[in-house]
């Protein structure tokens, strides 16, 4: 009897097992997401979508040097790994770049088959050395369009010729003028401003550049004819 | 995300189909087993210990068929006829047709003992006036009993007849021993042997109540000789009555009526003291007569079987004078030698004493009386067989076979039967039972064997997709009828009474007394007591009126010629009115003894072994090619006369070890074939889901191997499973199968099993495959519905074609 039916246990083994394992779900092995920008300082905009930017899949978050393999971002900002099927289901999708010579940043964990994911890139802090200029007259009051001008020699600066000038620059409408190129050092600034006949002038201010310290000057500018 | 799977609808169609081929029912046409018998198919592989039932059976022909049932499947119970309907209703008819059929007889016999009947007459004149009356009373008591009016049995009893009863209840009643026996069964060499016989009760009554009967009545004692002799001296009587029949009928005046009185006087007398008339007189013989006087309706026999002893024929007739003068002649040789010197002759002598009494074994018609005897022989077998082996049953030990019977006809059925169709392989054949066979007739298989291809039924489809049925007792009635009454009786006149005139000197007066002178008168011839005495009551008171005074006158003369005159009318009457008896006995007596053989003492019982009907168990041969092969059971009723039984066709396949399928296989579990590739310092990865898959492969079958002929639905489990060993196709190195399979159906196969496929693992960093190795993943569990691969081209070539 067991012999005769053994067949048909077959069936009925085989039907069970096929019908549990079509109820299965499938695995996905893709990851898709969007990348975005978000920098109010230097290009004062929020989650911009970077078209054509490299987007970084990484395997360690930790390892800051490594990653995978990586992919380009459409016109639209979209980015699409394919995924080994290598039985992971973490990664980090990353972004390290320079945009307008400044380092943009952006990091983020995702799970295998996650379909949006949002990495916003943001401008990195840690490598910028700042300084703000204010340019000033006599009373405190703002200079706007003030030319500003960084020397690394103060004879150069005494001269007030700004050709001989490491960076020159245009204070804003308040008579602010901040950068992040210079290296940190010691530096001559000068400030320069002529309205009409009238010409103030500021020259060689000292000022000391650190790496990573925010530093603010002001300049009072005096007329000298 | 779940998807439509197809193959566990695949799966659940082959179920279906599965389901529906059971096991076909044999079904009966009623009409045709009325006169045939039925054949059914027997495989009694599921249970060894098997017991068979009649599934019909037919009286006249003894056939049976056969039928397991679950009830008789009790290893230690006994399969009884009597529970069979069929069979034990049987028994109450034959016994109750035995009953009717003497009843009959006894009605015959009583309806002779009629007054005006020719038995009666000889009865009433033979036995006495109260005969006829016995006799008929006697047989009316045993026709009660036999209509079941009587269920008493009265067993004391003086007369014989009386006894009859209670063989009757003893063999012809349902309560007696059972008409139809079956034996067994009986293991040997293989076979289950059962042995179905039957019992004659009628001649098993008739041969009991014989000896009883025989034992009583000593009618054995009778010689051929004496035998011989009391017919010849009846006959003498029969035509001396004739004669005597003749005087009287010639008489015309006294004297010639008084010779024909003498004559019938003398006739009477010399009857009397025939031995031959008085033989059977006696009660014992008396009783002999009545016992069997109804076997032959109105016919006294003194032998009433139709078969005689061997010595009745060697003293027959029929040997010629030639052997008593041989014989006689002999002796004279014999008594001429002992006579006169025999000295140096001694030899000669020999040779003469040799021949003594070897007469008739010369010279009778040897030729006639073996016939004779042959016939007598014949007959004798016959009555005394109470019993024969009806048909022997045999069937085989083995687990299973195929019942055919020679009285079916097989065209009203179809060839249904698995059994009979079921595909063989090599060195295998098929156990054929044929039932009923005629004894002493051939019977066997009639082969007809032709190579066909070795491909299994899906493979065929596949292919056509791309191009395309005894004795029944009778009493012995040759007996026939009462021969013609006698004709002497019916012609003989009637004698008018002789009137004696007074006037007749005959008479003379002496001195002794009237009535003493008056018998004096009487010659010796006619005396007769009783009448004597009647006529002198008669004259007694004539005679006291003249005994004294009158004596010697004229007076006493006048009444001894009156008493005279008067006891010779009374004698005369008598004498006519008893001759025609004489003469009836003498004749009958002639007749019964004229036709009489010797009678046997006891008769013995025969048991007939041989059966009228036996069973053949074949084989079909043996083959290791790839056969269409159809047999066809026969056997002869005659030696030209030869009866085919309904063909039956199967196939013969060859076991297949390996085998090669192709078709669709599914993975049931998820599975991604990721390819990573370094191009233009960019890493384009790939992923390849596909859980159908073309697939071929290799079937290692287990057991002997598949037949792919074995069209039956899963067949043998350890032939049918294989171990399956596949590749995916067009990717043959990234995807291997590793898997059991199973032949619902041959050639189909339905595979489960391992998936491994191909799933390289890549190291890449910075955009770089830094190393690629290959490796194998596993995936459980996958499904395929295979075929064979080269009727799968065929087909999808055929598709593409159009």
């Amino acid at each position: 009897m067991c012999k005769k039916n053994t067949p048909l246990l077959l069936v009925a083994v085989l039907i069970y097992t096929i019908v549990s394992s079509c109820t299965k779900t499938d695995k996905k092995l893709y990851l898709r997401g969007r990348l975005f920008v978000s920098d109010e300082i230097l290009l004062g905009k929020k989650d911009l979508p970077l078209a054509q930017k490299r987007v970084l899949l990484v395997d360690n978050e930790n390892d800051s040097l490594n990653f995978l393999y990586s992919d380009t971002t459409d016109i639209e900002g979209y980015f699409l790994f394919n995924l080994l099927n290598d039985n992971k289901d973490h990664y980090t999708v990353r972004f390290t770049d320079t945009i307008n010579g400044y380092r943009y940043f952006g990091s983020q964990p995702v799970a295998r088959g996650e379909e949006n994911i949002l990495l916003t890139i943001r401008l990195d802090n840690s490598t910028l050395n700042y300084i703000k200029i204010s340019s000033q007259d006599t009373a405190g009051g703002g200079i706007p369009n003030a030319k500003v001008s960084f020397f690394t020699s103060s004879v150069l600066a005494q001269l007030g010729d700004t050709t001989a000038a490491t960076l020159v620059g245009t204070a804003d409408g308040y008579g602010d003028f901040v950068t992040y190129k210079l290296k940190p050092g010691t530096y001559y600034v000068n400030s320069q401003k002529s309205v009409d006949t009238m010409k103030f002038e500021k020259l060689a201010q000292e000022v000391q550049i650190e790496r990573g310290k925010p530093i603010i000057s002001i300049l009072q500018l005096t007329r000298i004819k | 995300m779940r998807k439509f799977c197809p193959v566990p609808l695949l799966m659940l169609v082959a179920l279906l189909l599965a389901n529906s081929g059971k096991a076909q029912q044999v079904k009966f046409d009623k009409n045709s087993v009325v006169n045939t018998l039925n054949y059914e198919t027997q495989d009694f592989r599921k249970k060894p210990d098997r017991k068979c039932h009649f599934l019909s059976f037919k009286r006249d022909t003894a056939r049976v068929n056969w039928r397991a049932e679950k009830r008789d499947w009790n290893k230690n119970k006994p399969v009884r006829l009597d529970s069979i309907p069929a069979v034990s209703s049987q028994d109450t008819v034959i016994k109750a047709e035995i009953r009717r059929e003497m009843l009959k007889k006894i009605d015959t016999a009583i309806a002779s003992l009629d007054p005006s009947r020719e038995l009666y007459l000889f009865l009433k004149g033979y036995y006495g006036d109260h005969a006829p009356a016995d006799l008929k009373q006697q047989l009316g008591s045993v026709r009660s009993f036999l209509a079941g009016n009587q269920p008493g049995v009265n067993a004391s009893h003086k007369r014989m007849l009386d006894s009859m009863p209670g063989f009757i209840n003893k063999y012809l009643f349902t309560e007696s021993a059972p008409v139809f026996t079956l034996s067994g069964p009986e293991k040997q060499e293989g076979f289950i042997t059962r042995i179905l016989s039957r019992t004659y009760p009628d001649n098993k009554f008739l041969i009991d109540f014989y000896n009883h009967t025989s034992a009583h009545a000593s009618v054995y004692e009778l010689t051929a000789d004496k035998l011989a002799a009391f017919a010849a001296a009846l006959d003498s009587f029969a035509q001396k009555s004739v004669r005597v029949r003749d005087t009287m009928n010639a008489a015309k005046d006294t004297a010639s009526v008084r010779i024909a009185l003498d004559a019938m006087q003398r006739f009477h007398n010399e009857l009397q003291a025939c031995e031959g008339y008085q033989y059977l007189k006696d009660s014992s013989k008396k009783n002999w007569l009545y016992s069997w006087s109804w076997l032959h309706s109105d016919q006294l026999m003194i032998n009433p079987l139709e078969f005689t002893t061997e010595s009745n024929y060697k003293n027959h007739p029929l040997a010629d004078d030639r052997a008593q003068d041989f014989d006689q002649y002999i002796d004279s040789l014999i008594a001429r030698y002992k006579r006169y010197d025999t000295s140096g002759r001694v030899e000669d002598f020999k040779k003469i004493l040799a021949m003594k009494k070897s007469g008739s074994d010369l010279f009778n018609q040897k030729e006639k009386i073996k016939q004779l005897t042959d016939e007598n022989n014949a007959k004798m077998a016959k009555f005394t067989l109470t019993g024969r082996n009806l048909n022997e049953i045999k069937l085989p030990e083995k687990t299973a076979f195929y019942l055919y019977s020679t009285s079916k006809d097989f065209k009203s059925n179809n060839n249904s039967d698995k059994y009979l169709t079921r595909t063989v392989t090599e060195g295998e054949s098929k156990t054929v039972v044929l039932l009923n066979v005629p004894a002493g007739q051939k019977s066997g298989l009639l082969e007809n064997i032709s190579e066909s291809p070795d491909q299994s039924a899906i493979g065929k489809l596949v292919d056509t997709l791309a191009g395309s049925a005894v004795q029944i007792f009778s009493y012995a009635s040759q007996y026939g009828a009462a021969g013609a009454v006698l004709s002497a009786l019916t012609t003989l006149p009637k004698v008018a009474p002789v009137k004696f005139s007074n006037n007749s000197n005959a008479f003379m007066v002496s001195d002794r007394s009237v009535f003493e002178e008056f018998k004096a008168k009487v010659p010796p011839l006619h005396r007769d007591a009783e009448l004597l005495n009647k006529t002198n009551q008669k004259f007694i008171l004539k005679q006291k009126n003249t005994n004294e005074q009158y004596i010697k006158d004229s007076a006493q003369k006048s009444l001894i010629q009156e008493m005279f005159s008067s006891y010779m009318d009374d004698l005369t009457q008598k004498y006519t009115a008893r001759f025609p008896s004489d003469s009836l006995q003498a004749l009958y007596l002639s007749r019964m003894l004229a036709n009489a053989t010797l009678v046997p003492k006891k008769l013995d019982t025969a048991f007939t072994k041989e059966p009228l009907l036996t069973t053949g168990v074949f084989e079909t041969s043996t083959s290791n090619k790839s056969n269409t092969e159809i047999i066809t059971p026969y056997y002869t009723k005659a030696e030209d006369d030869t009866v085919k039984l309904k063909s039956f066709e199967y196939e013969r396949g060859k076991h297949h070890r390996f085998q090669l399928s192709a078709g669709l296989a599914y993975t049931a579990q998820h599975l991604v074939q990721s390819t990573a590739k370094q191009e233009n310092g960019q890493i384009t990865i790939s992923n390849q889901s596909q859980q159908y898959q073309l697939g071929i492969g290799l079937h290692i079958h287990l057991g002997k191997g598949l037949v792919l002929k074995d069209e039956r639905f899963a067949g043998k489990f350890l032939e049918r499973s294989s171990v399956y060993v596949g590749i995916g196709i067009p990717e043959p190195l990234g995807n291997l199968y590793l898997g059991y399979s199973y032949d619902f159906f041959p050639g189909l196969k339905s595979i489960v099993g391992a998936h491994f496929y191909r799933q390289n693992q890549y190291e890449i960093l910075n955009n770089v495959i830094v190393e690629e190795r290959l490796e194998y993943r596993m995936a459980l569990p996958f499904f395929a519905i295979q075929v064979d691969p080269a009727g799968l081209l065929k087909a999808l070539n055929v598709i593409k074609s159009n």
